[in-house]
């Protein structure tokens, strides 16, 4: 894809939806734009991978509280603490943080995060787990646990279309709701899509494109 | 006569040149997604010794297919692939 189809695409991407359940940092000299949204949070995610194990960058997140909705800019860094390259499966640890500024209720305050991420997976399956701690001070703070098994239902090749069926399970301290969504991923080359709902309805739509 | 020695000329060069052209055969570790492995093949794209680049994710293979005359050093083959976040188990050359 030339530079300027991939730029095309990007500012698609851009002007629709908001990340994805990747990986914090990828191949050195990877650029990564990330969009997650569902129907109380938007993600949008750039960063720019500086070596395979760290990448920095930025994002902004759109969140809907009880009684307000809050959007923070955070300058954001990924970090992969652990890679174990098999032949067979591949499994990670990474840390990911981020620091700015939220507005609420036509306020700023320091708005922070901190994420842990653990996945392993092979050629048919996929099982990642994280930790996610989110808080704008003196207005919110919550602690996101979340879990995902997932399943290829066909071995695809590098440069076919792959698909995957993912069950995720997610607790937020902040709600006290367990959702259990099952999601479609599907990707080719270097675009990725998901896309699913939780059994309570709550809609999720999350894209990934690096180059 | 000057042309028949000319052709002759150019084939033999042409043939020699293909049988110059190499390639590699890397065996990668942890490579079992092919989203990720985007970068294995941008990466070696990047490099102006490589013709094209095969990626078998079934056999755990990088086939990386050299111009003519040209190539890589398996340090800096296995240094495209440690960049791409994979680890080199074996290179296997092939004229």
């Amino acid at each position: 894809m030339s530079r300027f189809w991939e730029a095309f695409v990007c500012i698609i991407l851009l002007g629709t939806f908001s990340s994805v359940e990747a990986h914090p940092t990828s191949f050195k000299g990877a650029t990564s734009v990330e969009l997650m949204n569902s129907s109380d949070h938007s993600q949008f995610t750039a960063h720019y991978s500086l070596h395979h194990r760290f990448s920095l960058g930025a994002e902004v997140i759109r969140h809907d509280l009880e009684n307000a909705t809050s959007y923070a800019g955070l300058a954001r860094f990924g970090l992969l603490l652990h890679r174990w390259n098999h032949p067979l499966f591949q499994a990670n640890a990474y840390l990911e943080g981020g620091i700015g500024s939220a507005r609420i209720d036509g306020d700023q305050s320091l708005a922070y995060r901190t994420r842990i991420q653990a996945d392993i997976e092979d050629r048919r399956y996929l099982f990642m787990t994280s930790v996610e701690r989110f808080e704008i001070k003196d207005y919110y703070s919550d602690w996101n646990f979340k879990s995902r098994v997932g399943l290829a239902p066909y071995l695809a090749e590098f440069n076919e279309i792959n698909a995957w069926l993912i069950l995720q399970h997610e607790f937020q301290t902040d709600s006290k709701e367990h959702e259990v969504s099952p999601l479609l991923r599907v990707f080719y080359k270097n675009f990725l899509v998901e896309a699913g709902s939780s059994l309570k309805g709550k809609w999720m739509l999350n894209m990934m494109f690096h180059f | 006569m000057k042309l028949k020695f000319t052709v002759a000329l150019l084939a033999i060069g042409l043939s020699y040149s293909v049988l110059l052209a190499e390639s590699a055969k890397v065996s990668v570790n942890g490579m079992v997604c092919a989203f990720c492995a985007q970068g294995i093949e941008k990466k070696f794209k990047d490099e102006k010794a490589v013709n094209s680049i095969d990626v078998k994710l079934e056999d755990k293979l990088v086939t990386v297919n050299f111009k003519d005359g040209e190539n890589l050093s398996d340090e800096k083959i296995t240094k495209l692939i440690t960049d791409a976040g994979y680890s080199v188990e074996g290179i296997k050359r092939v004229k």
